[in-house]
């Protein structure tokens, strides 16, 4: 076995990429013979029983009802357990358990940052405490945050720039509620079985740019007012958008939990361009390389990591990276760094495997103040919304508004 | 068709030139620009785009109060009433010139922007309410250029359409010229002759509800020269609420998107709104009281929604069976939709667009339309203003309707699509009107 | 018989025009009397118009205390709704309508009905423009309807858009007008259309609904017209003809409506 890979590794000694001549690519993982059971799982994902499968594809599917009742039904008065918010109580709950079985240190810390982001930015404060905030161009009238995909809204500004400086990872990894459903209670469909790997699977990712497309179209249409033609592409902007993003969902268990983000998110389109024009890349250093492969594994952007590092003089520059870090915590050579705006004033920044496990261990003084300042960051953004909403109405209403929200006779006791 | 109804069409759609005006190829503007010319009155409530300065009249230029001297004997009426307006106090006056120009052949007529420049923060406002899409004042004018129907039918019917719709290129459908008094425009009476009529019967609703019958009783007596502000009025007029302290963007608190399609009104989008509501009722109510009256008026839509989509189900199942006729190939299309040419089909709901199909279609469908656009509207318009009673009787036409149409259907699918064996084609696209409307765009 | 009661009866008889008659005038010859004379030209053209029939005199719409408000009377809205009330209900809704509703009260109607002196214009202001007191003559917005063109109609273009350029631009209440007739005469055609698909059949429920094409909407329009009442040019009047016209027509060619027989 170990004469098998030094030959393997030795072929694959002098990497070449793409059509020039294509190198053999490392085999995929042996398929295992029985579930690997949980507690043993890291970043390459276990299989999974057909029942916790079939409990993932409920909560998609209820998921989706939340947004089908939002949208067009309107029954029982949207509560929170059938609107649009429904989705992210459901990353919520699908979180609590993801974070406490996850393995890797480091994507449990981000997990437990995007579930935070989720349920404060996306639910909590839209929800309990709507306002508007500040916008230019037409398309007004959305709550705070989920503004993020509008363009002309100062969120979406801030956003743009943040990935400029940091990576698509800032929105993707961190403070997505599409990729956190996908990746909390998409989970069971991140195995090798579902995740569809190879040329093809990679080639596919240029179908995004079709929805990339109609993403400009609908920012050039929110720079106008509204008239038949601005809204009519509006709404079937939305509609082209919003299907696809739940339908992939239910199609997970054959194009694995990230086949909306590869193939069919304008949004991260327009963030992966930015990704690859901005500051972040990852660089591989093929001096300590040992060409194991398991970068390219972990991958759940499917990207070639190793080869592209390899033909590209050490960068892995792609629009597809959304930062999660696996490829990197999972090297075992330390062979792959993040690299961002911070190497301008630091320049001897080395964002290696170790250096991301340092942020998770809490015996560091930093990790600690680290994570007390962002719960204080999210509490500080539900406090100030608390205090915008007493400023626009009175909270005495809040409890009676929460037992309507929520779908509970609170209102008429 | 007499020769007399010739000559008499011939004289009529002969357009005077004789004071300038749009010329005949003056194009159209919008979506279906390219289907349609407009009327020569059309540069009287879009002056923006359209107003021609006259050129065969007066030349000069004239400065200050010149123009006076001889508009006093010509026009003397607007005279007077400029005299009596705040334009003429200040000090300096807003003379003629002031918005009209000084050159007597370029002259212009004042739009939203002009009045902006000296009523800056009023014109920001209009221009805000843009982002809040239909309905809207701001929005007023591009919405009835762009829809089909007036780009299909003739410019001289349609001109009727742009009189209230140029509340959005113009100041003076509120504020009437030459007096353009604040006073006018805070009393209902200003908003009613655009907002009356079946889809929109405001009026009605007011003067039903217990805030118009207090206005009607004791309004005159008021002093309407106070701003629509907390205390200074003892009921609301429409200004009051949809106007509160003036603000000209009247959007920021539409809910319910005039009534003509269904919405979820508990969105976060929507809370937003009902929260300044409840911050305007609450000037003269305790809290509860908007709450209880959303919750009434969300069920009541929630009811009217119910029986617009059994209809609609209906409808659609007889389109499904052929049975809605004239069919979409046997009636005038409109000439700019090349969807409806490839794929012609009976349009049927809001979604459809059957707000433009109220002309060439059949029976069954105009019911449907009136239905909604009249019944359905009338229904919310009374609850929407606190006139309940209204909205019942609403209901009740709207449950007439409703049977009617289930009893037409099944007559309908009884006779299997039997007709009277009358020849369609030339009763419905070949009529006098119709051949009409089809050569004049 | 003494002179003395003759000259005093001759002295009040002459007199009492200035301070005014206490009692009132019993009868239209009353008015007539020293009206004929006075005012001959107004009398001649009120009984020339269709003002003058039975039950119709001079108090009907000046009212009967001669205090001299009498003028002011009938230049009052309420003047005329009794008798009008459907003309009543396009002109209302007009801005001119609400303006005089609104500022009714504070309008001087005391000023002769000329050169703008009232801010908006009562129904008198125009049908019964500067005192003409025949509201037919000249001063009738629009060519009846179903009226073939006739000679006189470049004068009554001119003459009903006098009152109108009292305070509007000559070339707007041009405009106005042809828009106007044009907008008239598509009601027209529609209304011909309908008629034309009728033909000679003998059916009395689509001879109705021909006749209540030509009273209702198309009326309307022309109303909507005259009194700039968008509603009625609009919503009561030129869709409300398509509907009529439409459903006349699902009529003809509905088997349902297929007249009893083989």
């Amino acid at each position: 076995m170990a004469n098998e890979a030094i030959r393997r590794a030795e072929e694959r000694f002098v990497p070449r990429f793409g059509r020039r001549d294509p190198p053999p690519r490392p085999a995929m993982a042996a398929r295992a013979q029985r579930l690997m059971p949980v507690a043993q799982q890291r970043s390459l994902a276990g299989r999974y029983a057909w029942w916790v499968k079939a409990l993932s594809l409920t909560a998609f599917a209820w998921a989706f009802l939340g947004w089908l009742n939002d949208a067009w039904l309107f029954q029982f008065d949207n509560p929170l357990w059938l609107n649009r918010y429904t989705e992210y109580v459901i990353i919520l709950a699908f979180g609590v358990w993801r974070i406490t079985a996850e393995k890797n240190p480091y994507t449990r810390r981000r997990l437990m940052i995007l579930v935070g982001n989720v349920a404060v930015l996306w639910w909590l404060i839209p929800w309990a405490f709507p306002f508007i905030e500040p916008h230019i161009g037409y398309l007004a009238g959305l709550p705070a945050f989920p503004s993020l995909h509008t363009p002309g809204t100062l969120t979406f500004l801030l956003v743009l720039g943040a990935v400029f400086l940091f990576g698509r990872r800032v929105i993707c990894g961190w403070n997505c509620p599409c990729v956190a459903v996908r990746e909390v209670v998409g989970f069971p469909f991140r195995h090798a079985d579902h995740v569809p790997r190879g040329q093809w699977a990679w080639r596919l990712r240029h179908l995004k740019w079709i929805w990339f497309a109609l993403y400009l179209g609908a920012m050039w249409a929110m720079t106008r007012p509204s008239n038949n033609l601005t809204a009519g592409y509006l709404g079937f902007f939305a509609m082209v958008v919003v299907l696809p993003y739940f339908v992939t969902m239910l199609l997970s268990p054959w194009i694995g939990n990230r086949g909306y983000c590869r193939y069919l998110c304008p949004y991260g389109a327009t963030f992966g361009l930015l990704n690859k024009v901005g500051m972040f890349r990852i660089d591989y250093h093929a001096e300590s390389c040992i060409q194991c492969g398991k970068c390219e594994k972990v991958c759940d952007m499917g990207i070639p990591v190793w080869e592209m590092g390899a033909a590209h003089g050490g960068k892995v520059d792609t629009t597809e990276c959304m930062g999660c870090g696996r490829c990197i915590t999972e090297c075992p050579s330390q062979s792959l760094t993040f690299r961002d705006v911070r190497h301008l004033p630091w320049p001897t920044l080395r964002q290696d495997r170790d250096h991301l496990l340092r942020r998770t261990d809490w015996k560091l003084p930093s990790t600690r103040w680290r994570a007390a300042g962002f719960a204080l960051a999210l509490s500080a953004a539900l406090g100030g919304a608390a205090y915008y909403a007493t400023q626009v109405g009175t909270l005495g209403e809040l409890p009676s508004r929460l037992g309507a929200l929520c779908g509970l006779p609170i209102s008429s006791w | 068709m007499r020769p007399a109804h010739l000559l008499l069409v011939a004289a009529l759609f002969w357009t005077p030139t004789a004071w300038g005006g749009l010329p005949e190829n003056a194009s159209g503007v919008g979506e279906h620009a390219a289907h349609w010319q407009p009327d020569p009155l059309h540069e009287y409530w879009d002056p923006g785009t359209y107003h021609r300065p006259e050129s065969e009249a007066v030349e000069g230029v004239f400065q200050g109060e010149a123009c006076l001297e001889c508009h006093a004997g010509v026009t003397p009426g607007l005279v007077k009433d400029w005299r009596a307006s705040r334009h003429a106090q200040v000090e300096p006056p807003v003379l003629c010139p002031a918005c009209h120009g000084d050159d007597h052949q370029k002259l212009t007529f004042p739009t939203p922007q002009t009045c902006g420049t000296c009523h800056p923060q009023r014109l920001a406002q209009v221009e805000e309410e843009k982002q809040y899409g239909f309905p809207s004042h701001a929005l007023a004018m591009e919405r009835v250029v762009d829809a089909k129907h007036f780009a299909d039918k003739p410019k001289a019917e349609v001109a009727s359409c742009l009189q209230c719709h140029s509340v959005a290129t113009k100041c003076d459908s509120c504020h009437t010229r030459h007096r353009f008094d604040p006073a006018e425009a805070r009393r209902p009476e200003a908003c009613l002759t655009c907002h009356s009529g079946p889809p929109h019967p405001d009026d009605e609703a007011y003067f039903a509800s217990a805030h118009g019958r207090k206005y009607q009783k004791e309004g005159a007596l008021w002093d309407w020269s106070k701003p629509l502000r907390k205390g200074n009025y003892a009921t609301p007029t429409c200004a009051y609420c949809h106007m509160k302290d003036g603000n000209h963007q009247v959007a920021d608190k539409a809910v319910w998107k005039f009534g003509i399609r269904e919405i979820n009104p508990t969105t976060a989008e929507n809370e937003i709104k009902r929260k300044r509501w409840r911050e305007t009722c609450a000037d003269c109510h305790p809290p509860e009281v908007a709450p209880e009256f959303f919750r009434a008026l969300d069920q009541e839509r929630a009811t009217a929604w119910g029986k617009l989509n059994t209809v609609e189900r209906l409808l659609k199942s007889l389109r499904g069976d052929g049975l809605l006729r004239p069919s979409a190939r046997e009636r005038p299309p409109y000439p700019m939709d090349w969807m409806a040419r490839l794929f012609p089909r009976e349009r049927i709901g809001f979604f459809e667009g059957q707000a433009s199909a109220f002309y060439n279609v059949g029976a069954l469908e105009r019911d449907y339309f009136e239905m909604w656009y009249f019944d359905n509207l009338g229904a919310y318009k009374g609850m929407a203003h606190g006139a309940g009673e209204m909205s019942q009787r609403f209901h009740q036409r709207m449950d007439a309707a409703a049977q009617s149409l289930g009893a037409a259907a099944e007559r309908l699918r009884s006779k299997g699509g039997e007709t009277s064996g009358i020849d369609w084609k030339p009763l419905w696209l070949e009529g006098e009107y119709t051949r009409f409307n089809r050569d004049h765009n | 018989m003494s002179l003395f009661p003759m000259v005093w009866i001759a002295l009040g008889i002459l007199v009492s025009p200035a301070v005014g008659f206490a009692a009132e005038p019993r009868l239209e010859s009353d008015c007539l009397s020293c009206h004929r004379e006075r005012d001959a030209a107004l009398v001649a053209a009120w009984e020339k118009s269709r003002h003058h029939g039975p039950g119709l005199d001079c108090r009907a719409c000046h009212g009967g205390k001669h205090d001299g408000t009498m003028a002011a009377r009938a230049r009052r809205n309420d003047a005329c709704i009794g008798c009008h009330p459907r003309e009543n209900q396009s002109y209302a809704l007009s801005k001119h309508g609400v303006i005089v509703t609104l500022e009714g009260e504070r309008m001087d109607l005391s000023l002769p009905l000329r050169e703008g002196n009232q801010r908006a214009p009562t129904c008198a202001y125009c049908h019964l423009h500067d005192g003409e007191h025949d509201p037919g003559a000249g001063i009738f917005p629009l060519a009846p309807l179903g009226r073939p063109p006739a000679p006189d109609d470049d004068a009554r273009a001119e003459s009903r858009a006098a009152p109108c350029r009292d305070c509007h631009s000559p070339r707007f209440v041009g405009t106005w007008f042809a828009t106007g007739d044009r907008m008239v005469e598509i009601g027209r055609m529609k209304v011909r259309e309908a008629t034309a698909a009728v033909g000679d059949r003998e059916a009395p429920e689509l001879r109705a609904m021909l006749q209540r094409m030509g009273d209702g909407p198309l009326r309307n329009v022309r109303l909507g017209v005259g009194h700039q009442s968008p509603d009625h040019q609009w919503w009561h009047g030129h869709p409300a003809l398509d509907g009529d016209l439409l459903r006349l027509k699902s009529r003809l060619s509905d088997a349902s409506s297929r007249p009893a027989g083989p």
